[in-house]
């Protein structure tokens, strides 16, 4: 059964003149358990994705279902761990996870809130850094937050909007090995974002690039075993064709981009040294 | 009365912009969340409009203050702005004096009103320099 599936859907931004299509026929399911990877460039609409999913933006053309029924606006089943964290920049880290636990666990007395707080701290490992606002935390810190604040909904869906694209090499992989184990502790399914082929492999069960124009490309099934072992992976042959694969499909789909670019910079050329035409073909400016 | 309405404006002006730039990240984690109205207001739209609500507060007070020393001029209730129009109207050869001192202090008070307001500000507001 798909739990999240997009039919068909247009999704874009501004109205008439300065209107940009971000997505365009977006067609995925995402299966009940699974976590799928969807990988690719910034500014491709990734985020923009996240949001349809979330029901935080309606599509301009097709349908967003959630468990086979029509989705109309966002709901704590689906939880989302933003890209920019948006955590509440006045409340302690334990607030901003009770905010969550509060909200969804409205009917659970107080003590069993304040142990589902204290067990998705704890998941997270910042249970002594309990007191501290966002602003007096590092960035791994507060993307720690944010997922814990995610799981603390207990969703049926979790979308992670790039994780771990804003921390350093090292703090990353050490949370990739942590979001692999909370993975294998609950079994929601999620949608992870990412604009890193090592680690969408690394923890996904099947890869979905999203083209530079707005489309998706062919799905990659991850058929290695977990838990998986980065040093293991380096060694492993399915790794690496896999890898190879995805990577080229990427090159190729930005070369695409880059050939529209110029064509783009071309036309623009032609419009500014013909400036008596420029007013009637302003449609110059988008090729595409 | 005049000088509740002179001073109106700045605190709701603020209130207004404070409250429309709210982050949109914070909006829609309240809208996954589907927070109730009264923690919506309370945990995410006051505290994010609260530096915004006090910078309003304090010019209103800078205002109310002007407005309420003149107004004293005018109409003549007692008090600083009486006493500084009494001796302007007075002309003896010390009321130039007694005007500065009178100056001084208006300018003193409305100088304290405003720490106090800042001292309110940070007791209550949260700050990312705190
Ligand atoms: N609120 C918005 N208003 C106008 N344009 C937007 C908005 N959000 C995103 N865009 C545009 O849509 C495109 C895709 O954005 P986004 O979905 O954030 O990409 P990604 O998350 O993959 O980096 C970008 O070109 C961006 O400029
Ligand atoms: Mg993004």
């Amino acid at each position: 059964m798909s739990i999240l599936e997009l039919k068909n859907v247009h999704a874009g931004y501004g109205s008439a003149q300065s209107r940009t299509e971000v997505l365009k026929g977006i067609d995925l399911r995402v299966e009940d358990g699974e976590l799928l990877a969807v990988l690719g460039f910034s500014g491709t609409g990734k985020t923009t994705l996240i949001s349809l999913l979330a029901g935080l933006k309606a599509p301009d053309k097709g349908e967003v279902f959630f468990k086979d029924a029509p989705v109309t606006g966002p709901g704590p089943e689906r939880g989302v761990a933003f890209q920019s964290y948006a955590l509440m920049p006045w409340l302690t880290v334990e607030d901003n996870i009770g905010l969550a636990v509060g909200a969804v666990h409205a009917k659970a007395s107080r003590a069993e809130r304040k142990a589902l707080t204290e067990k998705y701290m704890g998941m997270v490992g910042l249970t002594h850094a309990r007191d501290r606002r966002p602003a007096e935390l590092s960035g791994g810190m507060r993307q720690r937050v944010s997922v814990a604040r995610a799981l603390a909904m207990q969703p049926e869906v979790l979308l992670l909007d790039e994780p771990l694209s804003a921390l350093d090499a090292l703090t990353r992989a050490k949370l990739q090995d942590e979001f692999a184990e909370i993975r294998a502790e609950t079994d929601a399914t999620m949608v992870l974002i990412t604009n890193d082929v090592d680690e969408a492999i690394f923890l996904a069960d099947r890869i979905v690039p999203l083209n530079p124009d707005g489309t998706l490309g062919p799905d990659y099934r991850v058929a290695l075993p977990r838990p998986r072992n980065r040093v293991a992976l380096n060694h492993d042959e399915t790794y690496h064709r896999l890898r190879g694969d995805i990577t080229k499909y990427l090159m190729e789909a930005g070369e695409m981009r880059k050939a529209r670019v110029t064509v783009a910079s071309f036309c623009r050329m032609w419009c500014r040294s013909s400036p008596s035409k420029h007013r009637q073909t302003r449609r110059c400016r988008r090729p595409t | 009365m005049t000088v509740t309405l002179c001073s109106l404006w700045p605190t709701l002006i603020n209130t207004a912009i404070g409250v429309a730039s709210i982050d949109r990240d914070l909006v829609n984690v309240g809208r996954v969340l589907q927070l109730s109205w009264y923690t919506k207001v309370f945990k995410v739209v006051l505290p994010s409009a609260l530096p915004y609500i006090f910078t309003g507060l304090r010019l209103s007070l800078g205002v109310g203050w002007m407005v309420l020393i003149a107004a004293e001029m005018l109409a003549q209730n007692p008090g600083l702005g009486k006493f500084v129009w009494d001796e302007f109207q007075n002309g003896s050869s010390d009321s130039l004096a007694r005007i500065m001192v009178a100056v001084l202090t208006i300018g003193i008070i409305g100088f304290l009103l405003d720490r106090l307001m800042v001292a309110l500000e940070t007791a209550v507001t949260h700050s990312p320099s705190r």
